[in-house]
């Protein structure tokens, strides 16, 4: 890789699209009664029920991503909370996409809320920012605002697109990078964590304008890895996250509504692991690795994972595979423990080769597997279900995951 | 305020051609006839081969004798509905009612 000491000089192209307060904005679209009010789109309807997405009016009450329903009615006695609905959700998110289609042929969904896509040469980004703002209003919803950022790379454009919010607009190029610089704090740069604050620290880069003068060298040996390269990089506009990457896992966590003995959780580890089998299978892939990790009620933690011998791709071959980890592995002593939650992860992903088992009829159990999957398919979610989901019931809703 | 609910509920709806969008024009709730005057959005989720249509609408009561406590909304008795149409059965279920207070 060339050593490159200025700011990138090309035209900004990379266009970073973010809606406001997803969940809530979407909401406050379908209700009009919610607009203009303090709301938030929670996991649950309880005092300790997880904040998904608090309003832009919210957020003016200090209301938070991630605080509990108590703690944001503390700050804000009037906030409204409505459960989250990923169906509605999901829809404007296809509305977004379809729409964004007609501006550029790469397109990147980063997340629910947030897409990335490669403005054609030439273009204007200023003019087509305008005009999918306007059809956003009229062909999705007249209340959703977006904050757009253009820039020449990924992490730029979408430091642009944060610098005003709701409804901002922004360009970072090589004409007015420095000035944008000179009033940020390192932790406004996308993937700069207080983690990663503190190695900058260590090297005596305390602002975003030290960061870009820095030479290669003092950010290797900041961050002793590759990321001191990628960052000297990214802060001069040039690309270098513009990667897809293969999927290496699928999982499915859970937080209990109270803490739960062995026999309580266990059916809802069940349906957690039929998720994640269901959603592996339907990509195509089988596993031949399972983590388990559990958060116990008094705060502690318990995980591991192991590699099977065979690939892994129906439910059940899943469950015993978990809960011989948790049988083998938990001590007596934190048996005694209640849980209060859940992650499964199947990991080490294969497409299937077709190699057959003389002691298995996989083909059989394949078929069999199928025919369930089409069974939940055409008739709903867990028509036909495990004996082991008994006690499942209510629990492990629809939710998106946070990321892409 | 929020009422979750579940039940079948007769609603007028139109079609219009150009646009190719169904809208409900009014639906009938508690022996009331609620003219809808906004629909905020439309989606759509599936349940096994079923496709339900969900509508959220907002509309407000033709009469004019005070309703219950959903009633006494400040912006003049505007009431949230959300109205699930099933595609399968084209019968319309009234799923939930709110006025847009706190609890």
């Amino acid at each position: 890789m060339v050593c490159q000491t200025n700011f990138n000089p090309s035209p900004p192209s990379v266009m970073h699209i973010d809606l406001n307060s997803c969940f809530a904005s979407v909401e406050q679209q379908a209700n009009p009664l919610l607009r203009d009010k303090p709301i938030s789109v929670v996991h649950s309807d309880t005092p300790y029920g997880c904040i998904l997405s608090p309003s832009v009016e919210a957020k003016l009450w200090g209301v938070k991503t991630g605080m509990n329903l108590r703690e944001g009615r503390e700050l804000c006695p009037w906030l409204i909370s409505r459960i989250a609905d990923p169906p509605k959700y999901r829809e404007v998110h296809a509305k977004f996409a379809k729409l964004l289609d007609d501006y550029s042929d790469h397109i990147i969904p980063k997340s629910i809320d947030e897409f990335v896509l490669t403005l054609p040469p030439e273009s204007d980004p200023i003019r087509i920012s305008e005009e999918i703002k306007s059809r956003i209003k009229s062909e999705i919803g007249d209340y959703l605002r977006v904050s757009i950022g253009v820039s020449t790379n990924q992490i730029l454009a979408k430091l642009a697109s944060s610098l005003h919010k709701p409804d901002g607009f922004d360009i970072i190029n090589h004409s007015n990078y420095s000035e944008i610089y000179g009033r940020l704090k390192l932790q406004d740069l996308c993937g700069i964590n207080f983690r990663n604050e503190a190695r900058l620290h260590r090297v005596g880069i305390f602002t975003v304008s030290q960061f870009y003068d820095a030479s290669i060298q003092t950010l290797k040996s900041a961050f002793e890895s590759i990321l001191g390269r990628y960052w000297y990089s990214r802060i001069r506009g040039y690309e270098v996250d513009d990667v897809e990457w293969g999927r290496q896992s699928f999982g499915q966590s859970y937080v209990l509504p109270r803490p739960m003995e062995y026999e309580e959780w266990r059916p809802i580890l069940a349906k957690l692991i039929v998720k994640a089998g269901r959603r592996m299978r339907g990509a195509g892939y089988s596993a031949s690795g399972v983590h388990l990790a559990l958060r116990f009620g008094d705060g502690s933690s318990w995980n591991a994972g192991h590699n099977t011998k065979s690939l892994l791709f129906d439910d059940a071959s899943l469950l015993v595979s978990a809960l011989s980890l948790y049988k083998h592995r938990v001590t007596a002593k934190l048996r005694e423990r209640s849980v209060k939650k859940i992650a499964f992860t199947c990991f080490g992903l294969g497409r299937d080769d077709g190699q057959l088992s003389c002691l298995v009829d996989l083909v059989k159990q394949k078929s069999l597997i199928n025919s369930l999957d089409l069974l939940n398919d055409k008739w709903g979610e867990y028509s036909v279900t495990h004996g082991s989901f008994l006690g499942s019931a209510g629990h492990v809703r629809d939710a998106i995951a946070f990321g892409k | 305020m929020i009422q979750r609910i579940s039940e079948p509920v007769s609603v007028v709806s139109s079609y219009n051609a150009m646009t190719k969008a169904v809208r409900p024009v009014s639906l009938e709730w508690s022996r009331r006839t609620y003219p809808v005057s906004q629909v905020g959005l439309r989606h759509t989720y599936r349940d096994g081969i079923t496709r339900h249509h969900v509508f959220s609408v907002v509309a407000r009561s033709g009469n004019t004798e005070p309703l219950a406590e959903l009633d006494r909304a400040e912006w003049g008795g505007a009431l949230f509905f959300r109205l699930n149409l099933n595609a399968d059965n084209l019968a319309w279920t009234l799923e939930e009612v709110s006025d847009g207070l706190p609890d």
